[in-house]
């Protein structure tokens, strides 16, 4: 079940919304929030909840073990098993195929001829989000961060949130934990009319801009060698833009759905191609995963504490390790890798680059992203070669169906990604109106006629 | 009167509803517009795909849009061709009706497409020549009067077989009804694309369905005697479909392109199920006189027919029912595939035309393929 599909616009969310407000306890709220997170879960596949399950116990009863004032050495086991076992779940279902392969190709290339089983493991969807939720419940505990929940419910419904349950926000248990112990004690109404203006937002930025864009851009990467020069920059720039309005679109809708049960999920994305430098890509974009990353990753290894040296070294693995948590693929791998030498090369002429005009340094910030994209976006290293040959070999002409078209969504879709408000913009001051109702359900009635038109697709983000 | 502040909601929630019917319409005109070049303003239909020429013959109207179907300037689904193929590119030229047009699968994904992308670096470019509801006698008046001249160097029949179950019913040589389109009775609500787009998305619950389909097939047969309805496959139809698939091949063949013959896959299995049952019994709508069971008995004898080709007139056969008929997952009705069922046939399709490249002897001229 995806936000933008019918099943879940007319049918789960009415009836999860509707038995929520209508009972009474919290603990029965939480147990509400549990099922109906794992019934939005289960409609992919039902196996996969008891994955989800698994992982839910282990981290609950880890933070339950936290309660018992252990002694150092007992904690720190408390905090390697769990967080260990997490690692491996995610590490069979996600990274075992890749393994195998990288190895036999490794074997094959140094001439052994050992023919090593072929993994075709189902990733469970949404794993490496829900994974990273448990972890980050377990280390906040052993960190003292937080206090952990003696509510085995309360904790289920935070891990099975289906809000942010298979595409993010990497909401953390510290941020939502007040929200989750005043459950139902907020004004209904008001919440209910602003999540459901952040939902349609989300909605509008997904299947009206991203869907649009893949309409074309999706028909451009069928053959990526044979685009000419400006017909590869055309659709780069088209997925750069599509690739956010559908990540943003979903974190906002996962946003507003919060709001509906009256939780506040923190923001993901804050305009990111407005940056105007590396690092400032990273403080807006994907927000709850690169402070993740920040926090159990590279402050973990030590941050900028050490060396300069042992501080470029971290900042480096931890884009590393950032990128192949987006997927099992070499591609990854180097768009991590190649983020990370962005950020060094900050580092290290930062001075440098702030003394460009701001235009500048934004044209240049965006360019480089948008080069990074290429690898994020090509399902080899191979057919990422062939696409940046596309877009510095020069060829004249545009030889994409429909140029007009897609030039026309990209000027849109970048003029609103820089210059337009995004969704925390346009709700800051959040009173609704006679005019707001009618531009909402407007937008929303538009965005419903389009996926009725079958042009509706599942969000990118889904994949990892 | 009811207090002013519920009035007031009232005309709220009326406006809204307002805002929201007029949101749609724009929108999905728009997106017609954005998308599919259809006019803003007109009213399309599925029938506008189509058209009667000067001769009488039906075919697909030039550079005619209906949702997701795109004719070119020929009136072919599919991308732009030349009258002519170019130098060193083989023409392959898909002749049936709606199953080979495409019906159900997403844009791109009907099996000719799916060949298209398939074939690509092999210098080979398909040619959907299709038309709904056409059966294969009325192709060979099609072939001969229009599909002929593109210089096809093979052709792929994909018959509808089924359609000849009523044969004896025909009012005349070749006529048949064209039940397998999407319900094209002048349907004037569909002048606003909100209902259009409503419609693709609200199906009716097959209960539902299958018991107006009931209603009908009752109606219809109260007109007639109980011997009127078939207790056997009828063999005159069988025989008059092979008759006609003969004379369309060697139609063909006078132009000098290779025939390859597919035999026609219905989702009810060779032994239908419970649930194929309720399937052909609800299909029966389209053939009241056949009940469901003798349509699939009359499919596989009449596929049974098409397999002796190979020996009776050297021509390639695909045995499509042999790989997907019973298999639920790759249809959207007995009938139509879905995207995965026109992805299989793609792939038999293009195994059968590396096979006729490489000139196979006849005798080996039966391919059931393999799943892809």
């Amino acid at each position: 079940m995806i936000f933008n599909s019918f099943i879940f616009i007319f049918a789960f969310l009415p009836v999860t919304y509707i038995v929520f407000w209508g009972l009474r306890s919290a603990q029965s709220r939480y147990i509400w929030l549990t099922i109906s997170g794992y019934v939005f879960y289960g409609y992919w596949d039902p196996r996969f909840c008891l994955l989800m399950a698994f992982s839910t116990i282990v981290s609950y009863t880890a933070g339950r073990m936290f309660l018992g004032e252990p002694s150092p050495a007992a904690r720190k086991w408390i905090l390697i098993v769990p967080v260990t076992i997490d690692l491996l779940l995610l590490g069979f279902f996600k990274y075992a195929g890749f393994a195998m392969r990288t190895t036999q190709e490794l074997f094959d290339s140094i001439g052994l001829h050992t023919h090593l089983p072929v993994l075709d493991i189902v990733l469970p969807i949404g794993i490496s989000f829900y994974t990273f939720h448990t972890i980050s419940y377990i280390v906040d505990s052993y960190r003292g961060v937080i206090t952990p929940t003696r509510k085995f419910f309360e904790f289920s419904s935070y891990v099975s949130l289906f809000s942010q349950l298979v595409a993010g926000p990497i909401v953390r248990f510290r941020q939502i934990e007040k929200d989750l112990d005043n459950v139902g004690q907020v004004n209904r109404k008001q919440w209910l009319l602003l999540g459901l203006s952040w939902f349609t937002w989300g909605l509008l930025e997904k299947v009206l801009l991203a869907d649009s864009l893949a309409h074309y851009v999706d028909a451009g990467f069928t053959h990526p060698h044979d685009l000419t020069t400006l017909s590869a920059w055309l659709v780069m720039l088209g997925y750069t833009f599509q690739l956010y309005f559908d990540f943003c679109g979903y974190s906002d809708m996962a946003i507003g759905l919060g709001y509906l049960f009256g939780l506040r999920i923190p923001l993901n994305f804050n305009s990111p191609y407005r940056s105007l430098n590396p690092s400032d890509f990273w403080r807006r974009w994907h927000i709850s995963l690169s402070s993740c990353l920040r926090d159990y990753l590279y402050i973990s290894m030590g941050g900028n504490r050490g060396t300069t040296f042992g501080t470029y070294r971290n900042l480096f693995l931890t884009m590393l390790i950032g990128g192949l948590w987006h997927g099992a693929n070499w591609t990854f791998v180097l768009w991590g890798a190649y983020h990370g030498v962005l950020l060094i090369a900050y580092r290290l002429f930062g001075e440098q680059w702030d003394r460009l005009p701001k235009a500048a340094a934004g044209t240049l910030t965006f360019v480089l992203v948008v080069l990074g994209w290429v690898l994020f976006r090509a399902p080899t290293i191979s057919a990422a070669s062939d696409i940046y040959a596309s877009m510095f070999n020069f060829t004249p002409g545009i030889d994409i169906a429909d140029a007009t078209q897609l030039l026309c969504l990209v000027a849109i879709a970048g003029a609103w990604s820089v210059w337009g408000p995004n969704a925390q913009e346009a709700h800051a001051n959040f009173k609704p109106s006679y005019g707001w109702s009618v531009a909402a359900t407007a937008v929303f009635s538009a965005c419903l006629t389009v996926m009725a038109g079958g042009r509706s697709s599942p969000f990118l983000y889904f994949q990892f | 009167m009811p207090p002013k502040p519920v009035l007031q909601r009232l005309v709220h929630v009326v406006v809204l509803l307002c805002v929201a019917v007029v949101a749609a319409e724009f929108t999905a005109r728009l997106d017609d517009w954005w998308f599919h070049k259809i006019g803003f303003w007109s009213a399309p239909s599925y029938n506008d795909l189509f058209m009667t020429d000067a001769s009488g013959q039906r075919r697909g109207k030039p550079e005619a849009h209906y949702q997701k179907w795109q004719m070119n300037s020929f009136g072919f689904r599919g991308p732009p061709i030349a009258e002519h193929p170019p130098k060193d590119v083989r023409r392959v030229m898909l002749l049936g009706a709606s199953e080979t047009f495409g019906l159900y699968e997403s844009p791109q994904k009907e099996f000719a497409a799916q060949l298209a992308e398939l074939t690509r670096s092999q210098n080979v470019e398909i040619v959907n020549a299709a038309l709904p509801g056409i059966t294969v006698g009325t192709l060979r008046q099609y072939w001969g009067q229009w599909a002929a001249r593109f210089g096809a160097d093979t052709v792929i029949i994909y018959p509808s077989v089924h359609l000849y179950v009523t044969c004896e019913d025909w009012p005349a040589e070749g006529a048949a009804p064209t039940t397998d389109a999407p319900e094209q009775h002048g349907f004037q609500i569909e002048d606003l694309r909100l209902f259009g787009r409503l419609k693709a998305v609200i199906s009716q619950p097959d209960v539902v369905v299958a018991w107006r389909n009931g209603r009908k097939v009752e109606q219809a047969t109260a007109r007639h005697p109980a011997s009127w309805v078939y207790t056997s496959p009828p063999t005159a139809c069988i025989k008059r479909l092979h008759s006609d698939l003969l004379a369309l091949i060697d139609d063909i063949r006078k132009s000098g392109a290779n025939v390859i013959v597919c035999t026609q896959a219905l989702r009810a299995a060779r032994a239908p199920t419970p649930q194929d049952l309720r399937d052909l019994e609800s299909f029966r709508v389209f053939s009241p006189r056949a009940p469901g069971p003798i349509i699939r008995e009359f499919v596989s004898a009449a596929d049974a027919d098409i397999l002796k080709l190979p020996a009776e007139r050297n021509v390639r056969v695909v045995d499509v029912d042999a790989v997907l008929g019973g298999r639920r997952s790759s249809f959207e009705d007995l009938v139509h595939f879905n995207d995965r069922g026109s992805e299989t046939v793609a792939t038999l399709l293009r195994d059968s035309l590396v096979a006729t490249t490489a000139r196979a002897p006849a005798g080996t001229a039966v391919t059931q393929g393999s799943q892809p």
